[in-house]
């Protein structure tokens, strides 16, 4: 079964003098696309760091394509493409040369195909790390990712720091590259319209915890935006239990179902809610939901 | 199998002196034009400027790949590579030791000049020996300040290199008052002495260095 997640995390904890990420369980289907989503310094970059071994974990196992993340290092890497948040890649060298020197370290490393990357990404082989804007760098390390056909695809903050314009056309175009293969993408953002766009699966981090984590649709099937009225207010009491937030104006009372089902508008009904009224979320709406503090 | 793996640490060395190779040159030249002006002006001896010559070169050859790394953080665009933190180390390991036998090769062939213009009595076997063990003292000391960098990062590094230049010059200034027999005591040392001396020792350290780089390495979070 392990077999058929391209990511398994159980009980993994690291500690840090002033943040702590604590995933008890975590799983990623192979084949889908995940958006991790959460607010700056959630701990998403930090989770994918352990899945490369960059941030060592204090406890915990990780199992990446069925295979131990630590025992199975330099297999695990062979098969996994990270692009890191902030390119890292040596300044005084031209792209060419950095994909020459890469393409020594995978067995399935096509010269072609990164060429055509870098023809596709309007970037020129000859050009010096250090002259490329914050987006292009960005897409010479996405190439770098994609030229040894990785099974798993890991993306720390791709468009973090590119003006609209930019983050646009590298979404189109990394869209685009993503969506000819049958790989595994986990795809972290604080930008949740780009997790939006392409995610089939989201989990939600706050403060190094996993808070929610589901596919996309049933995510949007479940939170709600409920309007109603109570005949008393104190009545709320008893209705608190189905909301994750609400907020009150005398007897009319507004907030965010994460049980929202066709049962649970004849449930509010029977036990006294009137003027019942439901819309729906973003996902970004939920996000700033869940990011806040529970009732 | 072997043969991947050594060429796999190769392309490491490779790319560090790549990524120095005009910084490189630049140093060897400057170095060498102020290593001579100080030979024909100060008279300090051709054999301690060598020495210095290879010393300031694979020495600032260390600090400024160490800066790079850290500047760029691509270490963790290395430890992203489907290779072991053994063969990173090695990688370094082999770089620091191209640099030393290419800068005692300059100093070698600087001193056979130096011989066809100023033709002396020299004990060349006695002189390789020297060589070698300053070779090997040199890469062994290039090689701790590397694993100080991945055991306690760039910043700490810079600390050794400022306490290890002003106990050389001050050092140098007064090792031979304090130990005004030094130079008879060497003399008296065979060649061969020296040279399995060095090995031996260059060895162990250099072991030592390498599993423990190895280690720090492998406990380092790129955060």
């Amino acid at each position: 079964m392990e077999m058929e997640k391209a990511l398994v995390f159980r009980n993994v904890s690291k500690k840090f003098p002033d943040f702590e990420v604590q995933i008890d369980s975590f799983e990623l289907v192979r084949g889908s696309i995940m958006g991790l989503v959460g607010p700056n310094g959630a701990g998403k970059s930090t989770m994918i760091k352990m899945i490369m071994n960059l941030v060592h974990p204090d406890s915990g196992n990780i199992s990446v394509l069925g295979r131990d993340y630590l025992k199975q290092e330099q297999q695990v890497k062979n098969l996994v493409g990270y692009v890191p948040e902030d390119g890292r890649i040596y300044e005084e060298v031209t792209a060419n040369w950095v994909g020459q020197f890469v393409s020594h370290y995978y067995k399935t490393w096509d010269h072609d195909y990164f060429q055509a990357l870098l023809q596709k990404f309007g970037l020129s082989g000859n050009k010096k790390v250090k002259q490329l804007s914050k987006g292009n760098k960005m897409k010479l390390s996405l190439s770098l990712a994609l030229a040894h056909k990785p099974e798993l695809l890991l993306l720390d903050e791709p468009t973090s720091g590119l003006d609209p314009v930019v983050r646009y056309d590298l979404l189109q175009e990394l869209l685009e590259v993503i969506q000819d293969e049958s790989r595994t993408i986990l795809l972290s953002s604080h930008i949740i319209g780009d997790i939006e766009k392409v995610a089939d699966y989201v989990c939600f981090l706050r403060q190094g915890k996993v808070v929610l984590y589901d596919d996309k649709e049933s995510i949007l099937e479940k939170y709600k935006r409920v309007q109603f009225k109570l005949a008393d207010t104190g009545l709320i009491n008893g209705f608190k239990d189905y909301f994750v937030q609400y907020n009150s104006e005398g007897i009319h009372f507004q907030g965010v179902t994460g049980k929202y089902s066709k049962e649970l508008l004849p449930e509010l009904q029977r036990r006294g809610v009137e003027d019942i009224k439901v819309s729906p979320l973003t996902l970004e709406e939920i996000m700033i939901v869940l990011s806040r503090e529970a009732v | 199998m072997c043969k991947i793996a050594l060429t796999l640490v190769w392309q490491l060395a490779w790319k560090d002196l790549y990524l120095q190779k005009k910084k490189l040159l630049w140093l060897m030249v400057t170095a060498g034009l102020i290593i001579s002006i100080l030979v024909s002006v100060n008279n300090i001896g051709f054999l301690p400027a060598i020495l210095i010559f290879v010393f300031i070169g694979t020495y600032s050859f260390t600090i400024q790949t160490c800066f790079y790394e850290d500047k760029n953080n691509s270490l963790s665009f290395v430890r992203a590579l489907p290779v072991s933190t053994v063969q990173i180390v090695a990688g370094r390991f082999l770089a620091l030791a191209v640099v030393t036998v290419g800068a005692l090769l300059i100093g070698c062939l600087a001193l056979l000049a130096f011989q066809l213009i100023n033709p002396s009595s020299l004990n060349w076997f006695r002189m390789g020996a020297y060589g070698v063990f300053a070779g090997l003292a040199n890469l062994s000391f290039n090689c701790l300040v590397v694993f100080i960098y991945y055991r306690w990062g760039y910043t700490r590094m810079q600390y050794v290199y400022a306490v290890t230049f002003m106990t050389l010059f001050f050092g140098g200034m007064t090792v031979g008052t304090l130990l005004p027999g030094l130079p008879e005591v060497i003399a008296g040392i065979s060649p061969l002495q020296i040279l399995a001396s060095a090995v031996i020792a260059a060895i162990a350290v250099l072991f030592f260095l390498w599993n423990a780089s190895v280690k720090a390495l492998n406990k380092l979070d790129l955060t």
